[in-house]
């Protein structure tokens, strides 16, 4: 395998904090996910891959050239950064078409590639909208246009699907599939996993700043699924509702935490997820909040660690 | 080269543009107006005892150049790279193929741009209007113009580079940079002695002193040749310019709030 990204004992600080610690990886083509929880150092690699940082131990390559001090392989990245801020006195497709003039396109194809490029993410007529007045689904979508309209071969995808709804994450999901497909290389990070198994099959786990595991994703769900999961339902009925999941064969504990939240541990959050619309539509019961908290991920993630 | 010039021209436009987004733009403006409405005021007064040119030379080396110049370059200066890092927009610009050399480049010339727009009207407009509202009508303007010009551009040109090195270094710039304006440059001039030599000020009020014969301007007198006055703020911006261009292309660039 040609690896996109090689990455050996990479280390960064900052001041006393380990932003990284002894990252080694190496990512081939298509789709990788970097998964993580809050704070694992997903954010810090990907800033460490577009040059933005530089790595205070370890060697790190992009496309086979450093990653620190290569201005010209840019060209060939594309990066979407976690954070929402972005140029908000521009409209969407000023700033896309900014970006690319960076890179050196003539005007006239930066904004045809701009056009093309917020119509990809489905920004609409939003993109000719001054961005102060976009929300946060709108900021991810002009974000991720601006890194994939000067056409890399390789995509840096910081927590993409944050902020959009859930048919925004399917469209989205889809589009990073095609990209796949069409021999673009990407680096998609989030902190669940679930929602990245639907574009790839490989995965890199980190966590404080470590690689904990990586390869397949279905060798490493049957190792999860080992390990129980804990998904928190808010509901006014929590009783009842523990009383219809409990002859489900993968739950293995349900706890009353407080007067309407029920915490459910699960063997197989995937057959919990599909079989519990079903199950609320039946029984006519409000589920008003559904969450499987960063701390259990982590909890996960030290399980694998050893 | 071509390329490299048109992509420089983006950075510089992009700056402009942003440097006058808002209220910001409005702000400074009424900054840089302050001097001629002030020099208009007291003409409006037609006092008999005032000589309105010699006054609007007084108020733009005591006040327009020293303060409202000064103030207007630090909020601008400060902002091209600062405001960016601190939201971390920065990495917008940095994760292209754009030589982080060329970003300053651009920034820079965006900011003499945005900045030259508000003062050189608003310096011109003065010593005409102490020109043509004085009450003696016999006043010319000899070459006033010329000065105002020529010592308006070098100052914010000069001043400029160094608040945007500023920027690029520190979250504290612009307290830096107000003790710097309204410490080192208004009242070490003031001091007898060589310390005067390492203010900037005191190379552009010379330039009055070698081009203008009278007038408070012309009563500085030449402590130094026209070439020092005018070369000394120029090397300097070139000098603070390369070392920006150096910093950055070696920089971490990352909000310092905390670690990603």
């Amino acid at each position: 395998m040609t690896a996109i990204i090689s990455a050996v004992n990479v280390t960064k600080r900052y001041g006393e904090v380990l932003g990284l610690n002894g990252f080694s990886a190496e990512i081939g083509p298509g789709i990788t996910a970097l998964v993580g929880p809050n704070g694992a150092g997903k954010s810090t690699l990907f800033r460490l891959l577009i040059g933005q940082l530089r790595p205070d131990g370890g060697s790190l390559t992009v496309l086979d050239r450093p990653a620190w001090g290569s201005v010209g392989a840019h060209r060939e990245i594309g990066y979407c950064p976690e954070g929402p801020a972005v140029y908000d006195w521009m409209t969407g497709w000023e700033f896309v078409v900014y970006l690319l003039r960076l890179d050196g396109f003539a005007r006239a194809e930066a904004e045809r590639r701009a056009l093309d490029a917020v119509q990809t993410v489905g920004l609409g007529t939003a993109a000719h909208r001054r961005m102060h007045g976009y929300s946060k689904g709108m900021r991810q979508r002009v974000k991720i246009a601006q890194a994939l309209a000067h056409g890399p071969r390789l995509l840096l995808l910081d927590e993409p699907l944050n902020g959009l709804d859930p048919v925004g994450r399917v469209e989205l999901q889809g589009l990073f599939t095609r990209l796949a497909g069409s021999g673009h290389h990407l680096l998609v990070s989030s902190h669940v996993l679930y929602e990245l198994e639907r574009m790839t099959e490989q995965v890199v786990m980190i966590t404080n700043g470590r690689v904990v595991a990586e390869g397949n994703l279905h060798r490493l769900r049957a190792a999860l699924d080992a390990h129980p999961q804990s998904i928190t339902l808010r509901t006014p009925d929590p009783r009842r509702l523990a009383h219809l999941l409990a002859p489900w064969p993968h739950v293995t504990s349900l706890e009353f935490s407080g007067e309407d939240v029920l915490v459910v541990r699960t063997r197989s959050p995937d057959a919990f997820y599909q079989a519990l619309p079903e199950l609320v539509t039946r029984e006519h019961l409000a589920v008003r909040g559904m969450s499987s908290p960063d701390d259990d991920l982590e909890t996960v993630f030290r399980f694998l660690a050893g | 080269m071509r390329e490299a010039l048109g992509r420089i021209g983006v950075v510089a436009y992009t700056s402009w543009r942003g440097s006058l987004v808002g209220r910001r733009g409005l702000g400074l403006a009424l900054v840089a107006a302050t001097y001629p409405l002030l020099v208009l005021a007291i003409g409006a007064s037609r006092r008999t005892d005032i000589d309105l040119l010699a006054a609007s030379e007084l108020l733009y080396s005591a006040l327009f150049l020293p303060v409202l110049l000064l103030l207007l370059c630090l909020v601008l200066g400060v902002s091209l790279f600062r405001g960016e890092i601190e939201d971390d927009t920065i990495v917008y610009p940095v994760s292209r193929s754009l030589p982080r050399a060329s970003l300053v480049v651009g920034k820079f010339t965006g900011f003499v741009v945005a900045a030259l727009m508000f003062l050189v009207p608003a310096a011109l407009l003065g010593a005409a209007f102490g020109a043509y509202l004085n009450v003696d009508p016999g006043v010319r303007l000899e070459g006033l113009e010329a000065t105002l010009l020529v010592t308006t551009v070098l100052a914010t040109v000069a001043y400029g580079a160094f608040f945007l090195l500023l920027g690029l270094l520190t979250r504290q710039a612009l307290v830096i940079g107000l003790i710097y304006g309204f410490f080192w440059e208004t009242f070490v001039p003031l001091l007898p002695g060589p310390l005067q030599d390492l203010t900037l000020i005191h190379y552009l009020r010379a330039i009055g002193g070698n081009l203008v014969t009278t007038g408070p301007l012309g009563e500085i007198g030449p402590p130094v040749s026209l070439a020092t006055a005018v070369g000394v703020p120029l090397t300097f911006a070139l000098l603070v310019l390369v070392v920006s261009c150096l910093y950055l292309g070696r920089a971490e660039l990352r909000p310092e709030a905390s670690p990603a």
